[in-house]
């Protein structure tokens, strides 16, 4: 089975991630009776055997996180975890759905309890434009009966 | 009007508009200062961070007229000026090379040499918008009392761009060596006091937040005051009410104590003062009452003291404290977590939902004071209305949103203790001469606990003491957030969208079991794995 090293750079929660191959594609033996999700490869040891902590298996069309690695004698056995993000990224982003949140698709004016507030306000004052009432230009006012 | 003020050329044309209407085609205003003047203060600049021709004008005292122009600049594009000449010369200005000039127009209606200077700048950097119609020209008849002399100025407006720069001003104001300003009737749709709002309100929101607008169209009518009234207590001639000095209040007191107002009063009245309706303070400049001379009469007598009568038609008079505008600080859900405090000279504070006045990146909110004031009681009513760029009423237009009661009266105690001793000495003379009926109802006035005329509240009185300008108190909270906050937690959504859309990019966190996983070629616990992952929160590329 054919297989790439690489070096993953991402964060687990990043669909596509950044990995860069480590030497050339490597043919590895799949542990017999193993799990597509959590496969068990078996790799000759080279110079690059320990320089890489991701692998896209290409027969089961999958990223693999490596979870562990055990040496034994002229081989190293190597524990994977798939990546469903980065190997369904192109069919996962044609969904629609619900956005919760966002980084540029959002709704401002929805109240966001996460966006942390501090506990004083600022205060601000402002005058209208006009001053009519002046206490300094008075009007007497006198009424009588009659007129 | 008022005695300290001389009779001048724009304080006619005040009163004379003020009383008269609409001005109409004939309605020339003669100018006969001499001075020219260039004003390089502040009062003319600033005003483009505010919204609305009232605005340009905040130091300008109450007396002032502004007339509206309704000529409208078309053809205008975004870097493209002065593509149409413009005849707008008729109504005083004229158009042309950019910039506005005042022109002063003949009776004839021919124009004379216009003021040739740097007139308003219309250069694009003014002018961000691309549009068919750019805005109004605005005139504004000042009359500046700090000054020193009593001379007509005329300023100009324009309102070019309304979002970024809602008016500008010249910096300049001028008065004419001679000539008229003409106003055209048919030009000027709109004038009053204080920058009376026009009701302008071309800006309309922009719809960038996102989000279904849905198809409930809610029917709204836009609520306006009703014309004041112009019937009441006096119109009815059962009342007078005189619009007086300190000096004719004093010479009328020393009538109102004299022999002959006694001897002719008391064959009428038991109690003389029952005669005096009313009288207090109100604290607003005497000019905002139209009235005219007359001598003081209380009953059918002539006092002989020279005052001004207010006219039948202004028990009501409305004081427009102009737009007070709220800008947005966040642009965001935060700007609507302000406490808008309103406080009201004479009635007090009230609180105002930020929804109605916030403003957003669009155009300013805004609130809008007037008061409505009978003078017989002092009593008004403040009327405040509102709106916000937020507000689907946007388009329609602003909302009456508060209406508060006050008494700004502060009564002056004729009938009370300060007065009883004068009035007392005066029952010495009139005992001489009054019947014992007549006497017998001055005895019991004399002994009734002495009591002020209940013609305004306490309000007036404390009022007096307390600020007496409309504004508002913003209490705006305070958002702190990390600088990769977005990226990291996104912002609220709730938008249904496809993935694949060239905005949705960086952190995506899936509302709950809307994400269908449709088509994608993996087990179903694998899709399980996906929707868990999508729900709490993914990134879609790391920088």
């Amino acid at each position: 089975m054919v297989c790439k090293l690489y070096d993953n750079k991402s964060k687990s929660n990043v669909i596509h991630k950044d990995i860069t191959q480590v030497g050339n594609d490597k043919t590895v033996i799949l542990k017999y009776e193993t799990d597509i999700i959590n496969p068990t490869i078996y790799l000759s040891v080279d110079s690059n055997s320990l320089k890489f902590n991701y692998v896209y298996l290409e027969d089961l069309r999958r990223y693999y996180y490596v979870t562990g690695i055990t040496t034994s004698h002229e081989r190293i056995i190597v524990e994977l975890a798939v990546d469903v993000l980065m190997s369904f990224a192109n069919e996962i982003m044609l969904n629609d759905c619900i956005l919760e949140r966002q980084e540029n698709v959002y709704n401002i004016y929805q109240h966001d309890d996460e966006v942390p507030q501090l506990m004083y306000d600022d205060v601000y004052t402002i005058g209208a434009p006009n001053d009519l009432i002046d206490t300094n230009n008075t009007t007497f006012i006198l009424a009588t009966a009659g007129g | 009007m008022s005695e300290s003020h001389p009779q001048s050329i724009s304080t006619d044309a005040y009163y004379t508009l003020l009383s008269s209407g609409m001005p109409t085609a004939s309605g020339n205003i003669p100018v006969t200062e001499t001075t020219f003047h260039s004003e390089s203060g502040s009062n003319w600049q600033g005003a483009s961070s505010l919204n609305g021709a009232i605005c340009g004008i905040g130091d300008l005292t109450h007396s002032q007229i502004l007339f509206k122009f309704s000529k409208t600049i078309t053809g205008y594009t975004n870097n493209n000026l002065g593509t149409t000449t413009l005849d707008i010369a008729g109504v005083g200005v004229s158009y042309h090379d950019n910039e506005v000039h005042l022109c002063p127009v003949a009776p004839d209606g021919t124009l004379m040499t216009a003021y040739e200077g740097t007139a308003l700048d219309l250069t694009p950097s003014y002018c961000s918008l691309a549009a068919a119609t750019i805005g109004k020209l605005y005139l504004c008849v000042t009359y500046l009392e700090q000054l020193g002399g009593y001379c007509p100025y005329l300023g100009m407006g324009v309102e070019v761009d309304q979002i970024n720069h809602p008016l500008q001003y010249t910096k300049d104001t001028y008065t004419f060596s001679q000539g008229y300003f003409n106003l055209v009737g048919n030009d000027i749709f709109e004038y009053g006091l204080f920058g009376k709002y026009w009701n302008d309100k071309e800006v309309a929101p922009q719809n960038d937040e996102g989000g279904g607008g849905g198809g409930f169209n809610p029917t709204d009518e836009q609520l306006t005051m009703p014309s004041l009234p112009t019937d009441g207590a006096i119109s009815t001639h059962l009342v007078s009410v005189y619009n007086c000095t300190a000096s004719e209040l004093q010479s009328f007191s020393q009538y109102l104590w004299s022999n002959s107002f006694f001897d002719n009063i008391l064959k009428n009245f038991s109690s003389p003062l029952e005669n005096i309706v009313t009288c207090h303070t109100l604290p607003i400049d005497s000019r905002l009452i139209a009235s005219h001379a007359e001598n003081i009469a209380v009953g059918n007598l002539s006092s002989g003291v020279s005052s001004h009568r207010v006219n039948d038609n202004q028990q009501y008079i409305e004081l427009d404290f102009g737009k007070i505008n709220i800008a947005h600080m966040y642009n965001s859900f935060a700007d609507l977590d302000t406490r808008v405090t309103l406080f009201l000279p004479y009635a007090g504070y009230t609180e105002i939902d930020v929804s109605d006045c916030m403003g957003n990146k669009s155009a300013s909110g805004w609130l809008h004071i007037t008061y409505r004031l009978d003078i017989l009681t002092g009593d008004f009513i403040a009327v405040v209305e509102a709106d916000s760029p937020l507000s689907k009423h946007w388009d329609v237009g602003y909302h009456i949103i508060e209406q508060k009661s006050g008494n700004m009266a502060s009564p002056i105690p004729i009938s009370a203790t300060n007065y009883m001793s004068v009035f007392t000495s005066a029952i010495g003379a009139v005992g001489q001469f009054a019947s014992s009926n007549i006497l017998g109802g001055v005895s019991t006035l004399m002994q009734t606990k002495p009591q002020y005329g209940k013609t305004g509240n306490i309000g007036g009185n404390v009022g007096r003491l307390g600020y007496t300008k409309p504004y508002v108190i913003l209490h705006r909270p305070v958002y702190k957030t990390p600088d990769t906050f977005n990226h990291k937690c996104g912002v609220i959504s709730n938008i249904y969208c496809n993935l694949n859309d060239s905005n949705v990019t960086g952190f995506i966190k899936v509302k709950k079991d809307t994400f269908k996983g449709a088509n994608i070629p993996c087990t179903q616990t694998e899709l399980e794995m996906i929707k868990d992952l999508m729900e709490s929160g993914v990134v879609t590329n790391e920088p």
